[in-house]
């Protein structure tokens, strides 16, 4: 319990502290330029002021969701014996999973709150709308390698816990098989359900850089929901190996070789730079930092089409085409 | 990118209808690109969904796009589109039968007996 409640401290520091950034501008203004930097897009005065405000509302949402996903688990966690008889030697590290899964979940929530919120809000800004004329998907927002990690993982989450059952047979707790199973698939589930709400969700800009960086705000939230199946997916079958090698079901080693394969596995899907793929797949061409898009020229006649403003922005074939 | 100014006086729905008719004839859009559904391009561009019903349907009667039922509305293939996809298909089945190993003459009797099956 105690380990449990050492973890639970670490994420609420965590989520206060993010909290606490949201509350200094400048210092929001400066994640906003690194995060310019980080996905090359280009920031002009009118468009950093609406990107900060978003940033602060962001962490706000996300700093309020972890701190209650990650408290909440504690007042329904069973705690000494009664937990111990429900999910045997593994309790303590299921209550440290449930207050890390919270932690992520309840980031993902605020999150997700924050953008079906943000989908809904009336547009204040007078002036030109501008929209992409293609689909995006949810592979424009996420790395394929990330999405599909998260399945795998899962998926491994659940073959580590369905091996373990059918080797220990009443040996193991019917709580932890059914979480092992349940919580990752349901995870999956989910994630897939709102990333796609997510991308199908409304993007009302005024600029194509506006719009642009919707779609980076976009990417962050869609991938902060898949961190939920991936913590999922990664710690349960940790806990699970963990268990077998201490009572001798599998050789030592074995959960060393799995955290080594998740670290191999950050490692390279960091090197990827996943926080660049919205803005290659979406963006190919950078818009300019505006200046408010070109006035709608008339047509020349009922039925001939006018040549539109010519706006630097999306590939408008990348997403959408058959 | 489309862009739609309610300070013109050009009306939103031809404003959308000349934009997409423009890429589609540039080449912008390509054919079988997918638009948008019409709920969610008048979300994004804060319009009524009638208004962007309209630019669709007239766009469809002028055949810039096809609707395809609940698959979605496609940009469509057209005239010179038309020569163009019939070339990169024909390309495409003279590889594969000269990799078989037939003279034009067969591949032109297979072609015939298959359009008129």
């Amino acid at each position: 319990m105690q380990s449990t409640l050492v973890l639970a401290a670490f994420t609420t520091v965590c989520a206060l502290a993010l909290l606490a950034h949201s509350l200094v501008r400048r210092f929001v203004r400066d994640a906003v330029r690194r995060t310019a930097l980080q996905v090359d897009l280009p920031l002009d005065e009118a468009t950093e002021r609406l990107v900060v405000g978003r940033f602060r509302r962001r962490e706000r949402w996300a700093g309020t969701g972890a701190l209650l996903g990650g408290l909440l688990p504690l007042a329904f966690l069973l705690p000494g014996d009664d937990g111990a008889a429900l999910l045997g030697a593994t309790g303590g590290d299921l209550r440290g999973f449930a207050v890390l899964l919270g932690f992520f979940a309840g980031t993902a929530a605020g999150l997700g709150l924050l953008a079906w919120r943000e989908t809904i809000r009336p547009v204040d800004e007078p002036g030109p709308r501008v929209a992409r004329a293609s689909v995006p998907v949810v592979e424009d927002y996420v790395t394929p390698h990330e999405r599909r990690g998260a399945w795998v993982l899962a998926g491994a989450g659940v073959a580590v816990t369905a091996w373990a059952g059918l080797r220990e047979g009443p040996g193991l707790p019917g709580a932890l098989v059914a979480l092992g199973i349940a919580v990752p698939v349901a995870a999956v589930v989910v994630t897939e359900v709102l990333l796609r709400r997510l991308v199908a969700a409304r993007q009302a800009a005024t600029t194509p850089l506006a719009l642009a960086w919707d779609d980076v705000l976009r990417a962050r939230t869609a991938r902060d929901l898949v961190t939920v199946p991936l913590t999922a997916g990664a710690y349960l079958p940790l806990v699970i190996t963990s268990r077998a090698e201490a009572v001798g079901s599998l050789p030592d080693g074995v959960s060393l070789v799995l955290v080594l394969a998740m670290l191999v596995t950050a490692g390279v899907s960091a090197l990827l730079d996943p926080r660049g793929h919205v803005r290659r797949r979406l963006w190919p061409q950078p818009p300019a930092p505006s200046v408010a898009p070109p006035s709608v020229t008339p047509p020349s006649g009922p039925a001939s089409p006018a040549a539109g403003p010519s706006v630097p922005g999306p590939r408008p074939g990348a997403a959408g085409a058959l | 990118m489309l862009v739609v100014d309610p300070a013109s006086h050009v009306p939103p729905y031809e404003q959308v209808r000349s934009q997409l008719a423009a890429q589609a004839e540039e080449g912008t859009l390509a054919p079988g690109h997918r638009l948008p559904t019409v709920r969610r391009l008048a979300d994004d561009l804060g319009l009524a969904v009638n208004t962007v019903a309209r630019a669709y349907r007239e766009l469809e009667q002028a055949g810039v796009v096809e609707t395809r039922g609940r698959l979605g509305t496609f940009v469509a293939v057209r005239g010179a589109d038309r020569e163009r996809e019939a070339s990169i298909a024909a390309r495409e089945y003279v590889r594969r039968t000269r990799e078989l190993g037939l003279s034009v003459e067969d591949l032109v009797r297979v072609v015939r007996r298959e359009a008129e099956a």
